[in-house]
């Protein structure tokens, strides 16, 4: 019997020993900025199907990091996959892109206000009146036109493929589809596609020099072995013309086309961190920025500043590292951590 | 930090030696089950200080309608990281991934070529009369993938048994139900046998997000498949055995929680193959055997068309044992496979050819009470060669009481299929990756606990240190806009693993306790990325505290039985900044086995996760909280 009491006494010893196992303490932030000032959000992607993702906030003024904002004003995770975000008439719009949802939450107290639901993979949102916006949707092969007084769906533009960044063009949306080699023109009086014009395959990314003038980032596919290409395009009285072509080299993928403030540099990642004049003949050679063992992932342009804001997400399931970059010469200005897979930076100015 | 522990135990180990009683012999929890006759593999006895588990046999019937991956993650060490009733389901040992999980059935290796793992969801645990698990590596006997340890399936031939039949109807929550009809019959030349199984369920239960009820979607399951076995003893040196194992399964996913409901589907066929021939004479015994494995998984959701991957594997085994003298035992052996696999995923079908060889020598000492067993296998895949893999294991039963087993060894995995050859806009293979190798070692102690005046407590003890190393662990990471896999790091295992066993038997009855405790650390050690934070932090989904305690009592024919499982916190990210809480299941099943002339009739209720712990075992995948099921089973 001694032997029973004392194999049970071991028992207690080893279930005692669960102690050990404790979580670390994780502090989280829960003070929220009191009230928004010039500041910077940190999109932070979060791991697919972990419903891990963050919208963190960083005070420019008050040099304070705010973590996760979202689930400390609200009282509940964000979602699956923070894709994008946009400010519409003073609120703040988040897409959620694999919760299939758009949280619109309160500019000063990050509460949430209302949600627009019944997307199915939803990418970017861009208001294109002060009632109406365009959601681009990953599979749905469709633009959503949303009706921002009320926020439901009004009806859906069928595109055959899928629909990424936007940007307003007077009367006209120009869109990338990834999927695709097509850039699509929709008359924004009409919600109907006018015009599309053909590039290299997997347009990317789109950015607006001028009234007419756009940079277009294609990331090629590689098992098609179509070679990434940048494109400079004029659209003029919905025409679409080619003015200027660069291929990229056939094992090379591209991504995240920028263009900064003065309308005269772009940058690019292309594992280490690319620059071009947009007047250059020729796509450079060396990079601005060395990635240097890093995995840079979002990367996004503080036009006030000059500065580029690149995140490092190293295994993708760990916290991101975010570099601050000069823009013109490349030099670091700053490291700060951010959250899992840190997609995108938005500055509030 | 090893010799400290092993100093530790040694002083615990010394204390219970005051009042030694001579005792070997195991202790078997189910008395009223029969042993059945096992032809184990005879690779066996070459797992020279591998610690093996056995998992008792009332264990296996109360978990009849369920899979093996229910019985493992109640009653043994493994970390099972399942996503759901019915969900994927792989194994983890001892830190390990599940890609380094064997899975042997017969002696083939059922990790699917593809994906390097198996998914235990997908094996009825009704099947199977014998579930043993081996912690540990057995690369030097088995090849790639066995490093944390493997999972052994069997089945015996019950020779002279005559005609049986068994049907089993169950059902349970969710309208979780299935039927299971077995037919054996054996006289003194043949065995055979046919289990034909096939659950079903709608899977539709309610959990608890954010602290408001939802309902689990797409979460419906169906499967059918037969395992038949026969055996025929030709003559006193030659036995042959064939067995066909058919299962299909068609399971909804259901979506992550807070996310779209994609509606998607997985379909997997696979159909198995094996025989074998005996040949058996006093000195030397010929196994010669050979499988063709082949699988096919389609999936499907809303955002998706439908994908499939298929892969066929011949596999044969010549294995030579040799007895020349008395305690001497040799084994040389070879194994010669040719395995093809095609996904929508890969350009085109892609071939591997693997030849390899394996000797064991074993010596066992009487006089100094010591079996020494070594072990090499060398591989050569697609004609490069894989690295050369030994292990030495000793097992010393000197000391009154004690079974001392120490092993180290060599391990490695070979990387799948899907690792080299994928190939699609969003993910590439990496046809240069290297075979994840390392080593690892292990020491056992097991002290039986002398018995006593009457014979009525058995009991004993098992403690187990180890220590696993692996250099380049093979990870997708994605960089330059794909996703692809690279030997980027490598890993580090300890831990401490315990196992007590309690059986204390009165007149017709008995209570009994089973304990398994499971320490462990294992940590990221290199890595190719600067400033990774997951430096010597503990790999995420490997928990560093498992223990089980199932306490049971049979009265008669009746049987009750309590199993109460905790499973520590599991790291979600790898510089474990998230986790998922810890979680503490309990269990309860009552029987009974009523023997009315020459039938059994046989009752079972599970009450499962009984104090309704909302829990995760996965991030954002659901779990059911209490749920029950019933079986009756009529056995001639």
């Amino acid at each position: 019997m001694k032997k029973i009491i004392l194999l049970f006494a071991i028992g207690l010893i080893i279930l005692s020993m669960q102690s050990c196992d404790k979580a670390p303490l994780n502090q989280p932030n829960v003070v929220l900025p009191d009230s928004l000032r010039e500041g910077i959000f940190v999109l932070n992607e979060g791991n697919f199907q972990s419903g891990n993702a963050s919208l963190d906030y960083i005070d420019v003024y008050g040099n304070a990091y705010y973590s996760d904002v979202f689930k400390v004003a609200n009282g509940k995770p964000l979602g699956d996959v923070l894709q994008s975000m946009n400010i519409i008439n003073d609120k703040i719009y988040l897409v959620i892109n694999n919760s299939g949802k758009i949280e619109i939450i309160d500019k000063k107290t990050f509460k949430s206000i209302s949600t627009i639901s019944g997307l199915r993979s939803p990418r970017y949102i861009l208001p294109i009146s002060s009632n109406k916006a365009y959601v681009s949707d990953l599979y749905d092969n469709s633009i959503a036109v949303v009706d921002l007084s009320n926020n439901s769906i009004i009806k859906k533009i069928q595109t055959q493929t899928w629909t990424e960044q936007m940007i307003l063009s007077g009367n006209n949306v120009l869109i990338t589809c990834p999927n695709s080699k097509y850039i699509l023109g929709i008359d924004i009086a009409t919600d109907e596609i006018k015009d599309s014009i053909e590039l290299s395959y997997g347009t990317e990314s789109i950015q607006q020099q001028n009234d007419s003038t756009y940079w277009i980032l294609c990331s090629g596919n590689q098992t098609k072995n179509i070679n990434a290409g940048l494109y400079k395009i004029i659209y003029n009285n919905s025409t679409f013309k080619v003015s200027k072509t660069f291929v990229f080299a056939s094992n090379e993928l591209p991504n995240k086309l920028l263009l900064n403030k003065n309308k005269t540099s772009l940058y690019w990642i292309k594992k280490d961190i690319y620059k071009m004049s947009v007047s250059d003949s020729i796509l450079p050679n060396t990079p601005l920025i060395y990635a240097d063992g890093k995995n840079y992932y979002g990367m996004a342009l503080d036009k006030k500043y000059d500065e580029l804001y690149v995140s490092d997400v190293l295994d993708y399931v760990q916290k991101s590292k975010a570099y601050r970059y000069s823009a013109t010469i490349g030099q670091i200005k700053g490291l700060f951590n951010s959250g899992t897979i840190t997609r995108d930076f938005y500055f509030n100015y | 930090m090893l010799f400290c522990l092993v100093l530790r135990l040694w002083a615990v180990a010394q204390a219970y030696q005051s009042n030694p009683i001579d005792s070997n012999k195991q202790v078997l929890p189910n008395k009223n089950l029969k042993p059945i006759d096992i032809y184990a593999n005879k690779l066996d006895a070459f797992k020279t200080g591998v610690k093996t588990q056995h998992i008792d046999t009332l264990f296996i019937q109360i978990q009849q309608a369920n899979s093996v991956a229910d019985v493992l993650s109640k009653y043994s060490q493994i970390f099972i990281k399942s996503y759901g009733v019915g969900g994927l389901a792989t194994a983890g040992f001892r830190g390990s991934s599940a890609n380094q999980t064997a899975i042997l059935w017969n002696g083939f290796n059922l990790q699917s070529p593809m994906l390097g793992q198996s998914d235990f969801a997908l094996l009825p645990t009704s099947l199977f009369e014998n579930v043993l698990v081996e912690y540990g590596s057995t690369s030097s006997i088995y090849g790639s993938g066995a490093v944390g340890g493997s999972v052994i399936l069997q089945n015996g031939a019950l020779f002279q048994s005559g005609l049986r039949s068994q049907f089993s109807y169950s059902f349970g929550s969710f309208n979780n139900q299935q039927q299971v009809l077995k037919k054996s019959y054996g006289n003194k030349k043949t065995f055979s046998s046919i289990k034909l199984f096939n659950p079903w369920g709608d899977n539709e239960y309610t959990f608890l997000n954010q602290g408001k009820e939802q309902k689990q979607t797409n979460a419906k399951l169906q499967q059918s498949g037969l395992l038949w076995d026969e055996y025929l003893q030709i003559n006193t040196h030659n036995q042959v055995s064939l067995h066909l194992w058919v299962q299909g399964s068609d399971r909804q996913i259901p979506p992550a929680i807070n996310t779209l409901d994609k509606k998607a589907n997985q379909q997997d066929e696979s159909l198995r193959l094996s025989t074998e021939w005996k040949y058996m004479r006093k000195l030397y015994q010929l196994n010669l055997r050979s499988a063709l494995l082949k699988e096919r998984i389609a999936y499907s959701d809303t955002n998706l068309s439908k994908s499939s991957a298929n892969s066929g594997q011949y596999n044969t085994f010549i294995e030579n044992y040799f007895h020349p003298f008395q305690n001497h035992y040799i084994q040389l052996s070879a194994n010669y496979s040719y395995t093809e696999a095609n996904s929508d995923a890969y350009s085109e079908s892609k071939q591997q050819n693997r030849l390899a060889l394996f000797a064991s020598y074993k010596i066992v000492s009487d006089t100094y009470k010591l079996s020494t067993c070594i072990n090499s296998r060398k591989e050569i895949i697609n004609g490069q060669d894989a690295p050369l893999v030994s292990s030495l294991g000793f097992e010393f039963t000197g000391i009154k009481n004690f079974k001392l087993s120490y092993n180290i060894n060599q391990s490695y995995r070979l990387p799948t299929f899907n690792e080299l050859y994928w190939n699609d806009a969003f993910a590439k293979g990496n046809i240069h990756l290297k075979p994840e190798q390392g080593w690892s070692e292990e020491f056992t102690a097991k002290y039986v606990l002398p018995k006593d005046k009457f014979k009525k407590i058995q009991s004993e003890i098992t403690s187990s240190l180890y220590y696993r190393y692996m250099d380049d662990f093979i990870q997708w990471t994605i960089s330059n806009g794909y996703s692809s896999p690279m030997n980027i790091s490598q890993t580090k295992s300890m831990g401490l693993e315990l196992q007590a066993d309690i059986n204390y038997a009165m007149k017709d009855s008995r209570i009994f306790m089973k304990a398994l405790y499971d320490a462990s650390q294992s940590t990221i050690e290199k890595s190719y990325l600067s400033g990774d934070a997951s430096l010597g932090k503990q790999i995420a989904y490997s928990p560093r505290l498992k223990y089980s305690l199932t306490l049971g009592a049979n009265i008669k024919s009746f049987y009750l039985l309590y199993n109460h499982t905790y499973t520590g916190i599991r790291f979600t990210s790898s510089d474990n900044n998230e986790w998922l809480d810890s979680y503490s299941i309990g269990n309860f099943s009552v029987g009974q086995n009523i023997k009315i002339k020459k039938i059994i009739f046989s009752y079972n209720l599970n009450i499962n996760n009984a104090w309704n712990e909302n829990y995760q075992v996965i991030v954002n995948r659901a779990v059911p909280m209490r749920h029950y099921q019933f079986t009756l089973s009529i056995k001639i």
